[in-house]
């Protein structure tokens, strides 16, 4: 369905994406990233806008740079979250339908339904400006949707919608991949993009780090220990403690007051510590636990790549 | 286990709900913070005996005990912003760059004429300064030195830089306000202690910036230039004045074109528009500045039309800042006013073309105003 | 046929979209400011007040200024509008691709200038009525604003595409120069749409007479030669255009790394 073959994409002397080599058959992945990770750019090698520096990027088999073919099967929802003010729904996903070589009377009738299937059918005939972000973004998925492509790309599709909003539409693209219809999905939150499909790519500093399914990636999860901040008056003593208890996979100072200590078990850990330390005169001030799995996630990832894991 | 803490209150607490509380600080309630305050009196609830923890992070408002800018200076920081981003503007530097060329045409006038006022008449009458300058042998040259100074600023402001204002203008004023509209910065702005006046200065101050590099600078070299090229020191004497009338015509420049730009900017979300207002203002105005004179050539009394045009009100008031009088500018450059289609600045009439200059900049300046402040106008 | 029906798509909708208080506004503003002009005149009295110059004022008025104005805020940021708004990703990812999106705005920026032009023309002869040859007069000007907007726009709109922020700014400092190129008695002159423009002008009013007494001001090439010209001029730009259209990544990132 995609495929890249090291494919780089150079901003000048900023790298948007680096020797990417790609193969993905027809199915459905989450394409997930931090902010700035190079996830807008594959996407825009995919959908053509981009043309790669070096390699090539093949979508349907073809080059999809000014391909009609090829952009005739795709249905694209970009992260951009900017439509006409002044015109309606209704009147633009028919506009962007007439695009694809649709008459305006089937343009129309097939953007009315498009935008019924999400939730609009009631603003469909209101400006856009004065449509909430939810609204915006309904609207967007519409158009990607309206002419019934074979393969969906959607860059952070869920975006600006309530957990109503974002749970009618995860409904719809589980519906779309049970059809067997193909879908890329870019999205920075882990969890939004488990819930439509069980593929990922993980991407960060233009490379893509590591694909496979989600209980792989959770299992990678686990295996990485969590951080935990801890800021003390003793941090020498705190330490010394942890390692007899052997509550500790890995710690270091930073600064003179605080503690990282990387953990496999931080529940234990925040049950056992208070008896740790009772009579030990230690005083913890503060407890900090890096939530931000996909943030540990990443930067071991990107210390394997590195060789420094 | 309840989860209560054991020997030192307050340091590590596990409220009563077993979550954990983390980031306290021992704190008595008279020692709380004004946030912790705040939400204990919403909640209803304090702690009791210290042990009973509030889930918040003591990491609320901070003062700045430092040393805080003065009021009267944080324009400048508006300044400062939009004059960096203007000047990334490859196309700008371009323009100014350009926009020095006319200072090495100027500052070559000015030295053939010093060169001939140093008792070289043969120089006057020499084939290449003949061919290239042949009216400067009309010059007198007894005491107008100060004349003729004040005439080639006078036609450096008048002729190119004019032109090249409007070109630079147009790139640096149209998407000062209008892009802060579209991007909602405004709200950002506002929601400092910042005021509508400050606002404006910084904004206007980053265009005033951009035209002094065409003008007040430009002017003042050439001045230094004419001054170094003189053969004696004491020529200074006699044209002390003229830098200060460089100046005056930059300000008679810089302020109501800076204005008129920045309404027009205010005026729409979309920098597109305000830069074809702008050049519409120009445009606008001196084609029917040239069609009305055309009509009116060859009339006995011809009504004067520079109030049309911006750019012949404008040329007329820097006529009168530098003190010119028309049969001397009439003789000395071979201006297209003196010899074609278009008629000389005349010895005219500043008045009117100070009122309507000044009544553009208030109109400019009121609506920029009333525009900069409707967002937070309910 | 799916690239000429996405035209008329693109065209349709943006003539749509462009209806509202605010263009009807502008073009009423534009549209007048001839009227205005040679009312003063005819208020004045003046060298211009006879019959045989009004044409040209009507010439420099409505063909020169008024569709000038026009291409510069209808056709000069046909992209720059859709990359500013960031509605750009939604438009070039469609199969019918960047062409229909180019000549639909192109046509329809045009659409607006000639109506503007023609509106300008309607009001402009209504002041200066009684005309002679009127009715001659207000073909050949109309006819002459059609051509202007399309072979100006064609040039506008390249400077849009190459210029994405600044074509506004090139495209009036292109018009200052041309302005300046025409009056010169060489070659480069007839490289000019004004030089065109001006020579068609002189055939269609028959003013030879005019023309020797001129001098170098216009041109003596054949009209069918002018229109030949200024239509290879527009389909060229707009050749030149499309390709430089297809070749640009325009990506509107909403972060950088």
């Amino acid at each position: 369905m995609i495929a890249f073959r090291r494919a780089t994409k150079l901003y000048g002397t900023v790298i948007g994406v680096n020797d990417v080599t790609l193969s993905l058959p027809q199915g459905a992945y989450g394409l997930i990233g931090p902010n700035g990770s190079g996830k807008s750019t594959l996407l825009n090698l995919m959908t053509g806008q981009l043309r790669p520096t070096l390699g090539e990027v093949r979508v349907f088999g073809e080059n999809p740079c000014n391909n009609p073919e090829v952009l005739r099967r795709l249905g694209v929802c970009p992260e951009q979250d900017s439509v006409y003010a002044d015109v309606s729904g209704l009147e633009w996903v028919a506009y962007l339908l007439q695009l694809h070589g649709f008459g305006r009377r089937a343009a129309r009738q097939r953007a009315a339904d498009s935008l019924d299937r999400l939730g609009m059918a009631p603003a469909m005939r209101r400006r856009m400006g004065s449509y909430s972000r939810g609204m915006r973004q309904r609207t967007k998925l519409a158009a990607a949707l309206a002419h019934d492509p074979e393969l969906l790309i959607l860059d952070e599709p869920l975006n600006g919608l309530d957990p109503v909003g974002r749970h009618e539409v995860t409904v719809q693209l589980q519906e779309w991949i049970r059809r067997g219809r193909g879908l890329v999905l870019a999205s920075h939150i882990l969890h939004e993009v488990e819930a439509v499909t069980q593929s990922f790519l993980l991407i960060c500093g233009g490379r893509v780090l590591a694909s496979g399914s989600a209980e792989e990636v959770h299992t990678l999860l686990a295996e990485i220990p969590n951080e935990i901040h801890i800021r003390t008056n003793d941090a020498a003593g705190l330490a010394r403690r942890l390692v007899e208890e052997g509550a500790a996979e890995s710690l270091r100072f930073d600064g003179g007051e605080s503690l990282i200590v990387a953990t496999r078990n931080p529940a234990v850990l925040y049950a056992r510590l208070p008896q740790w330390l009772d009579g030990t005169g230690i005083q913890v001030r503060e407890l900090r636990s890096t939530d931000e799995s996909l943030h540990a996630l990443f930067s071991a990832l990107m210390r394997i790549h590195r060789g420094n894991a | 286990m309840n989860g209560y803490a054991a020997a030192d209150p307050g340091v590590l607490t596990v409220g009563r709900s077993g979550r954990r509380v983390v980031g306290l600080e021992p704190a008595g309630r008279d020692e709380y913070r004004p946030v912790q305050w705040f939400l204990c009196l919403i909640c209803r609830r304090w702690p009791r005996d210290y042990t009973e923890g509030m889930p918040i992070h003591d990491l609320g408002y901070r003062a700045w005990h430092g040393r805080l800018v003065p009021q009267i200076g944080r324009f400048w920081v508006i300044s400062q912003a939009g004059i960096r981003l203007a000047w990334r503007n490859m196309w700008l530097r371009r323009t100014l760059l350009l926009a020095w060329l006319p200072v090495i045409h100027v500052g070559a006038l000015m030295f053939v004429y010093e060169q001939m006022l140093a008792n070289e008449p043969g120089f006057a009458r020499s084939q290449p300064v003949g061919t290239i300058v042949p009216w400067l042998q009309q010059i007198p040259f007894s005491d107008s030195r100060h004349q003729v100074w004040a005439c080639l600023l006078w036609f450096f402001f008048r002729y190119p830089q004019l032109f090249v204002m409007i070109f630079v203008v147009g790139q640096v004023a149209p998407p000062l306000v209008s892009q802060d509209v579209r991007t909602k910065a405004f709200l950002l702005y506002f929601s400092r202690p910042l005021a509508r006046l400050e606002y404006v200065l910084g904004k206007m101050v980053v265009v005033w910036f951009y035209l002094s590099l065409i003008s007040a600078f430009p002017g003042l070299l050439l001045y230094c230039l004419a001054v170094l090229l003189s053969p004696e020191l004491s020529v200074v004497w006699t044209t002390w004045d003229l830098p200060l009338r460089v100046l005056a015509a930059s300000v008679v420049l810089m302020a109501p074109t800076a204005a008129i730009a920045l309404a027009l900017s205010s005026l729409t979300p979309e920098t597109r528009h305000a830069t074809f207002g702008w050049f519409a203002v120009w445009a606008l105005g001196w084609a029917t500045y040239l069609i009305l004179e055309a009509n009116t050539l060859g009339a006995s009394s011809p009504r004067r039309w520079d109030f049309v045009s911006l750019y012949h009100t404008l040329g007329t008031l820097q006529y009168w800042v530098f003190g010119l009088k028309q049969e001397l500018t009439g003789r000395v450059l071979p201006l297209p006013g003196g010899t074609g289609f278009l008629p000389p600045p005349s010895q005219v009439h500043v008045w009117p073309a100070a009122i309507e200059v000044a009544v553009l900049t208030l109109v400019a300046l009121a609506v920029l105003f009333r525009r900069v402040s409707s967002p937070m106008r309910i | 046929m799916s690239i000429l029906r996405a035209t008329a798509a693109v065209f349709a909708f943006e003539c749509r979209r462009a209806l509202g208080w605010r263009r009807g506004l502008l073009v009423l503003g534009l549209a007048s400011f001839p009227a205005v002009i040679l009312w003063l005149i005819r208020y004045e009295g003046g060298q211009l007040d006879r019959p045989d110059a009004w044409p040209l004022a009507l010439f420099v008025l409505i063909p020169e200024l008024v569709c000038l104005l026009g291409l510069l805020l209808w056709v000069t940021p046909i992209v720059q509008t859709e990359v500013e708004g960031k509605t750009w990703p939604h438009l070039a990812v469609r199969p019918a691709g960047k062409l229909p999106l180019l000549l639909g705005k192109y046509a329809a920026g045009v659409f607006w200038t000639v109506a503007t032009a023609w509106l300008a023309l309607a009001l402009a002869m209504w002041v200066v009525w009684p005309l002679d040859d009127g009715p001659h007069v207000a073909k050949v000007l109309g006819a002459l604003a059609v051509l202007s907007s399309m072979a100006y726009g064609a040039l506008f709109s390249l400077f849009g595409i190459v210029f994405l922020r600044r074509g506004m700014i090139f495209a009036v400092g292109y018009t200052l120069v041309e302005f300046l190129v025409r009056l010169i008695p060489a070659i480069i002159r007839q490289l000019t749409v004004q030089y065109h423009l001006q020579s068609l002008l002189v055939a269609w009013m028959h003013w030879e007479e005019v023309n020797r007494r001129m001098g170098p001001l216009f041109g003596v090439t054949s009209p069918a030669e002018n229109i030949a010209t200024l239509l290879g001029y527009t389909l060229f730009l707009l050749g030149v255009s499309a390709a430089i259209l297809r070749r640009r990544q325009l990506v509107t990132a909403v972060e950088t790394a």
